[in-house]
């Protein structure tokens, strides 16, 4: 009998539905596509709708169980615990935190229940509640790094800011089992210590840490053992605990206090403000010893386990350069890392460890790994779709076979035109993978900073990333494996790399006017370059347009940014696409067989007024 | 309604979680560990350990 399970993350960010039916995944998306607020955190009412929809399911009886990503209990008492612990300097907090616990949280099941009754009031609310499920924040992450893998034996590494009780776990997982081997509790999280530094460098905590990841080769290790002398005790085995002397998140709104302050000298950065080099070395150092600690756990994994592949998730898997330094290493044969990494995978763990865990199945586990559609999960639109909405968008287009689409759009794009790519099922994560994506000619010094500025309209010092042909990966870039994810830094390949020739005396973002290899606009400052291979299988359009820019070009890569502009989150709709196709400097637009140019398109509105629309990131 | 559920906050944070942090420091219990400790060779909490 097939076993349809739904999994549900939400109210802490990044809200997100997946929906597996005996095992294998039909459907995953995150609420913030459908509401167009990014890290939305509310209930994913639509991200729900569309699972069903896209499973054929008419009525949640139809759903054997329904399983939230978290325990809410765990967490509240974890939230006791730190009261008592920071008593009386933890006042505020519990009055500003608790009331919502009483009303909502802590009634997690009848919470779900309600909201679950808006799409189906034909289902009794006893039947509904019967149905709901919770497991634990690190079984959902390490469910979601497992089971979609190759694997069929692998460690897995969890690490992110808190849930419940944990901020890092290691498991062992084989076939359908997934067993916890250690954790280490809050307040000792690596991801809330990179978040303090997030924060204290003027980013947003959960969105802003990619920033300061990308900001980190600009800088210096100048504070590394600053960090290890006051911040972290880090042992042998990469276990860590943090002084909490320093840190306020514990208890408070911000992440840092005085005494973190008084360490760096000065106050955080305020956001929107001049980026310095202060805020370079420390983006350095806290990147590197991040990455010493990912790297010392990882062995730590290796030598507890003997397993030859590690899985990889939690917010701190989306630390694609730490992924990377650690492929490096060689602990493992390979590493698998979840794509939707943070939170909102944690809904596609939850289902799946249920189905594994609880459900006692016998399932051999590698059907998960080939169904997993390379993560492309999300909502698709048919060519008639698509021209219904072109139309009443009063849109002009031109309708194209494959073969005349894939050719025209290369030749924009060498041609130096920016292209918004809008092909299949959205992406599942927030990297954009060929399905949601803009994309641009690599070799264009320009580019760089044409696409930050005039399309994405975000800080110029931050690099953007290249897919290419993944028989030709190993020619272009230090890197001998398959890297589909958009999850591994690794460096240009030497013989594209160009002779240094740059000014000693050039520091900060001035480091970005040297040309530094044959596709400069994806060549980071220290010569890297976050890597995405694609194979036919992944995703034959995509495969196709790269072969054909290679053909003209004699270069198998393109630029790959996500289909969005600052703040926003990634388009979803063919409208979502053309309305951010109009607002930008975009050049043509390809949805599905369709292609626009912009000169052809009427109501070209200039003003920059829309911008408001979405809070910066 | 706001100021009645704010005041019986108030009235379980003086009567619990004060008192139960008092006892804490008497007792040498702490719900948290939040102190560097450079005696142990390692900060893995294992299965049995968890969730205390």
């Amino acid at each position: 009998m097939t076993k349809i399970i739904l999994g549900i993350s939400a109210y802490y960010h990044d809200s997100a539905a997946a929906l597996i039916s005996n095992g294998i995944v039909i459907a995953a998306a995150q609420e913030e596509r459908f509401t167009r607020k990014k890290h939305d955190p509310s209930f994913p009412i639509n991200a729900i709708k569309y699972c069903l929809k896209e499973a054929k399911i008419v009525t949640l009886s139809e759903v054997d169980r329904i399983v939230f990503y978290d325990n809410p209990k765990l967490t509240f008492k974890r939230l006791l615990a730190t009261y008592i612990a920071y008593a009386p300097k933890s006042f505020r907090h519990f009055l500003h935190v608790i009331p919502n616990w009483i009303k909502e949280k802590l009634w997690m099941k009848q919470c779900i229940a309600k909201e679950l009754l808006a799409i189906d009031n034909k289902i009794s609310k006893a039947e509904l509640k019967s149905k709901i499920h919770c497991t634990n924040h690190h079984q959902s992450h390490a469910a979601s790094a497992f089971y979609p893998s190759p694997f069929s034996a692998a460690a897995v590494l969890c690490m992110d800011g808190v849930g419940e009780w944990a901020t890092t776990s290691a498991w062992l997982g084989k076939e359908q089992n997934l067993d916890l081997i250690w954790q280490i509790n809050f307040p000792h999280s690596i991801g809330l210590l990179y978040s303090a530094f997030t924060y204290y460098a003027g980013f947003k905590v959960n969105s802003g840490e990619y920033k300061l990841m990308g900001l980190a080769p600009y800088g210096k290790p100048n504070y590394v053992d600053t960090i290890y002398k006051y911040l972290i005790d880090v042992k042998e085995d990469g276990s860590f605990r943090l002084n909490m002397k320093y840190f306020d998140f514990a208890i408070g709104q911000r992440m840092t206090n005085q005494a973190f302050h008084d360490l760096f000298d000065g106050p955080p950065r305020k956001p929107e403000t001049k980026i310095g080099q202060k805020e370079m070395d420390l983006a350095y150092s806290i990147q590197q010893v991040t990455q010493d600690i990912v790297i010392k756990l990882a062995k730590t994994i290796k030598k507890q386990t003997g397993a030859d592949y590690l899985c990889l998730a939690g917010g701190v898997a989306l630390n694609c350069v730490a992924n990377g330094k650690l492929l490096k290493e060689k602990v493992f044969k390979d590493i698998w890392i979840q794509p939707a990494a943070g939170d909102a995978g944690g809904a596609l763990g939850a289902a799946l460890y249920s189905f594994y865990q609880q459900s006692n199945n016998t399932v051999i586990k590698n059907n998960v790994a080939q169904q997993y559609h390379g993560s492309y999960l999300g909502p698709k639109y048919s060519c008639k779709e698509v021209e219904l909405v072109l139309q009443s968008l009063g849109a002009c287009y031109h309708r194209l076979s494959d073969t005349q689409l894939i050719e025209t759009t290369a030749e924009q794009l060498n041609n130096a035109k920016v292209v918004g790519w809008f092909q299949g099922r959205m992406e599942f994560g927030p990297r954009a993978l060929g399905g949601r994506s803009i994309l641009g000619d690599p070799r264009n010094e320009a580019m760089q900073s044409i696409m930050n500025l005039k399309i994405k309209y975000r800080e110029s010092f931050r690099p953007f990333a290249p897919s290419v042909l993944e028989e030709k990966v190993s020619e272009w870039f230090d890197l001998d494996c398959k890297s589909p994810h958009m999850l591994l830094v690794t460096d240009i390949h030497k013989d594209k790399q160009l002779t240094q020739q740059s000014d000693e005396n050039e520091w900060g973002i001035d480091l970005l006017k040297t040309k530094r290899s044959e596709i400069p606009a994806v060549t980071h400052v220290d010569y890297s370059a976050r890597v995405q291979t694609v194979n036919q299988d992944g995703n034959p359009r995509y495969y196709d347009l790269l072969a054909a820019f290679n053909k003209l070009t004699n270069v198998p890569v393109l630029i790959n940014t996500s289909f969005n502009v600052r703040g926003e989150p990634i388009v979803c709709t063919p409208k979502d696409a053309y309305r951010c196709f109009m607002r930008t400097e975009m050049d043509c637009l390809v949805i599905e067989n369709f292609i626009l140019y912009k000169p052809e398109q009427a109501n070209q509105n200039k003003s920059l007024e829309w911008q408001k629309e979405f809070e910066l990131d | 309604m706001k100021i009645l559920g704010n005041t019986c906050l108030i009235f379980i944070y003086i009567v619990v979680i004060l008192p139960i942090k008092v006892v804490s420091i008497f007792t040498g219990k702490a719900f948290l560990t939040v102190n560097l400790n450079e005696q142990i060779n390692s900060y893995f909490l294992h299965t049995s350990k968890q969730n205390k």
